[in-house]
């Protein structure tokens, strides 16, 4: 079994969230890691990262996925994430089709 | 750019903070400006007092220091009634009761819920008997390990003592060096059974001999860019030195320098020796320090005896020593009687016992190991089964179970900022059950379980038979205090670390995983085979198969999220910060 790539602590921002790795035809449900900090080689961007359970995983290699984010789309993910936060305690409708 | 730690270091560390910290201890905890905080908790770590967990705000975590675990019974007396008299929370830990001591992996103590104003009487009464803090937290040369048996030891090969002593005296004394990159370990040892633990450190000094001259001449093989945590361990590297005693100081203190000079201080996150050795190499190390930091010529490595290494090593016990938990022999005729305190905690009470016993029985001499255990060294044949008899042997026994005599566990979220769960209780716990409950087969004597709350490692799961970390999991619809499982680690000759068989298990379920992987050890292994001796062979892919978390008649009952309290066994709210006698500051 593959070791959890992510140090998880106390610090860590989310150490159990549900979720799924998705392919064109199949699904891994698994618990994941999340974690937002700032790495000291990019000192100038925030670092988004996410893990699933290594053994979890059947179609993917266990891996830790990395996103560096500007502030400005660090903040725009957060507004983002605040705005669907609210609508979803709200129980507003999901929105169909492609709009938002 | 400079972190915010070492700009912190650059404004004031080592033994300047001293002054500052007496001075807050005599004006009280709200003489801490609230956003100086942490900058001054950073600081005091250097001098072994470290503030404990959010919800815990004005209460104190005591590191105590020496060179390998040694200890007097004066000494160990007056640290039991700092302990009595000192550390002692608003609550009770359900237990362990009130007032204790904890045993560390580097061979020393730690003593929580202390307040800040009672740090300078702490200081005078322990320091009066030669106990000091001075540089056991921090980024700093840490506790120096070693052979705690190192003088009356029948493996030993060559002496250590005096080196150590010079190394504590001068080395670590030396306050030009306490600002260190990061935290730094060094391990000496001239034991051929490797207690010390070489492997984890950022130098160790391992017994060596080699042809010089003409002439075989014992000495030191040289290791660098060892240690645990962060899911990124390493095994220290071999630096391809050998060193003799004589010249032992000024190598150790030549890579000391070498790491302080060029250690990064630009990047915390990669800045620990041991990714200074990935960095840099092994190679071209040795280079710089031959050419800028040491004056005697570094010699090729010499014949080691690593391969007799049997600490730790998951060896049978016929191969030798896997700890120094029992009754063994001094090559002065004495014995030395080494006690098991499972997950490392003692009472006051019993620590003062200890002391007391130590004197009574033997030279009064008290050892630690890496085990988190004690040692009552010298004892005369004739008091032997006397001491045996000593109601303290009988808790904290010479001749544990296979179960008590392997478990070790760090300090957990009960006082720890960064652990996601509850340790030190639970394993406690789990052990008894595991007594109770599972049989070993009749020729182990040990299985070493070490539970490490989070990533940090710092109860050394990777280095275990069966290695536990703290996670979480949802059960139920709930979010449940959970374990990563490891097998298959340990030292000696060939260390190896734990590879995971199993995530997220609910603790519950915990022990239930514990007793298949044992079933699983007693129904696949070979005659004679070792736990991590089976986990080689058979492969830790099919372990994986056959571990199965299940719930058993084990109830634990501390599932929930620890972190969400302000003490993992009290329930309401925290009454931190407090007074010097418990009492709840309030803004008046």
């Amino acid at each position: 079994m593959p070791i959890r790539l992510l140090d998880v602590t106390a610090y860590t921002t989310f150490d159990f969230v549900s979720g799924r790795a998705v392919g064109p035809d199949w699904s891994d449900e698994s618990a994941a890691v999340v974690d937002v900090d700032r790495a000291d080689e990019a000192p100038e961007s925030v670092r988004l990262r996410m893990e699933f359970d290594g053994s979890d995983l059947e179609h993917v290699a266990p891996h830790a996925d990395h996103l560096s984010l500007s502030p400005e789309q660090a903040r725009g993910l957060a507004a983002e994430l605040e705005r669907k936060a609210a609508s979803a305690e709200a129980g507003e409708d999901v929105p169909g089709g492609r709009g938002r | 750019m400079s972190s915010k730690k070492e700009t912190w270091k650059e404004g004031m560390y080592g033994d300047e903070v001293r002054e500052k910290l007496l001075e807050f201890a005599e004006n009280g905890w709200e003489s801490i400006p609230e956003d100086e905080r942490d900058m001054w908790f950073s600081r005091f770590k250097f001098w072994g007092v470290f503030h404990q967990r959010s919800g815990q705000e004005s209460y104190f975590m005591m590191r105590l220091t020496n060179a390998n675990g040694q200890l007097n019974a004066d000494q160990l007396r007056a640290i039991g009634e700092v302990a009595r008299d000192y550390a002692t929370g608003p609550v009770e830990n359900p237990e362990f009761g009130d007032a204790w001591i904890d045993f560390t992996t580097r061979q020393s103590i730690q003593l929580h819920w202390i307040s800040l104003a009672d740090v300078p009487a702490i200081w005078e009464k322990l320091e009066s008997v030669g106990v000091t803090t001075r540089s056991s937290g921090g980024d700093t040369m840490r506790n120096i390990v070693g052979c705690p048996v190192a003088g009356k030891d029948e493996e030993e090969l060559i002496e250590t003592q005096s080196l150590l002593e010079r190394l504590q005296a001068d080395l670590r004394g030396d306050d030009d060096l306490a600002n260190m990159p990061r935290k730094f370990n060094i391990s000496v040892t001239g034991c051929r059974e490797g207690c010390a633990q070489d492997a984890i450190n950022g130098i160790g000094l391992e017994p060596a001999e080699k042809e010089l001259d003409g002439e075989i001449v014992t000495g030191f093989n040289v290791r660098i860019g060892g240690g645990l945590g962060g899911r990124e361990p390493r095994k220290a590297r071999d630096l391809d030195v050998f060193v003799t005693r004589e010249n032992a100081y000024h190598v150790i203190r030549g890579f000391v320098e070498l790491y302080h000079d060029h250690g990064r201080r630009d990047n915390r996150q990669k800045n620990r020796s041991r990714f200074f050795v990935d960095d840099e190499g092994t190679e071209a190390i040795r280079e710089l320090l031959q050419a800028e930091y040491v004056d005697v010529v570094l010699h090729r490595a010499g014949r080691s005896f690593r391969e007799e290494y049997t600490y730790n090593a998951g060896r049978p016990p016929e191969e030798g020593k896997v700890d120094h938990v029992g009754v063994h022999d001094q090559p002065d005729g004495r014995k030395y009687v080494g006690l098991n305190v499972p997950v490392g905690r003692m009472t006051a009470k019993e620590a003062i016992a200890l002391a007391d016993v130590a004197k009574a029985y033997g030279s009064g001499q008290i050892r630690l190991t890496r085990r988190q255990n004690p040692i009552i060294m010298d004892v005369e044949e004739a008091a032997l089964d006397d001491l045996l008899a000593e109601p303290l042997l009988d808790t904290h026994q010479p001749n544990p179970t296979p179960f008590d005599r392997g478990g070790m566990a760090c300090t957990g979220t009960e006082f720890c900022d960064i652990a996601l769960t509850e340790t030190k209780l639970r394993l406690t716990r789990m052990l008894r059950w595991l007594n109770t409950n599972v049989d070993l087969p009749d020729d182990v004597e040990t299985l070493k379980i070490h539970y490490s709350g989070c990533t940090a490692d710092c109860g050394h799961a990777y280095t275990a038979d069966i290695g536990l970390q703290g996670m979480r999991a949802q059960k139920d619809g709930e979010i449940v205090e959970a374990l990563d499982v490891g097998v298959g680690g340990g030292l000696g000759p060939h260390p190896e670390f734990v590879e995971w068989v199993s995530q997220r298990v609910p603790a519950d379920e915990v022990p239930g995983a514990i007793e298949s992987l044992i079933g699983a050890f007693a129904a696949h292994r070979e005659a004679g085979q070792t736990f991590r001796e089976w986990v080689a062979s058979f492969g830790t892919e099919s372990v994986v198969d056959l571990c199965e978390p299940t719930e058993t008649t084990y109830e634990d009952p501390y599932m929930h999220d620890a972190k969400q309290t302000w003490y993992p066994f009290a329930e309401g709210e925290s009454p931190a910060p407090t007074t010097v006698d418990d009492v709840p500051i309030t803004s008046d």
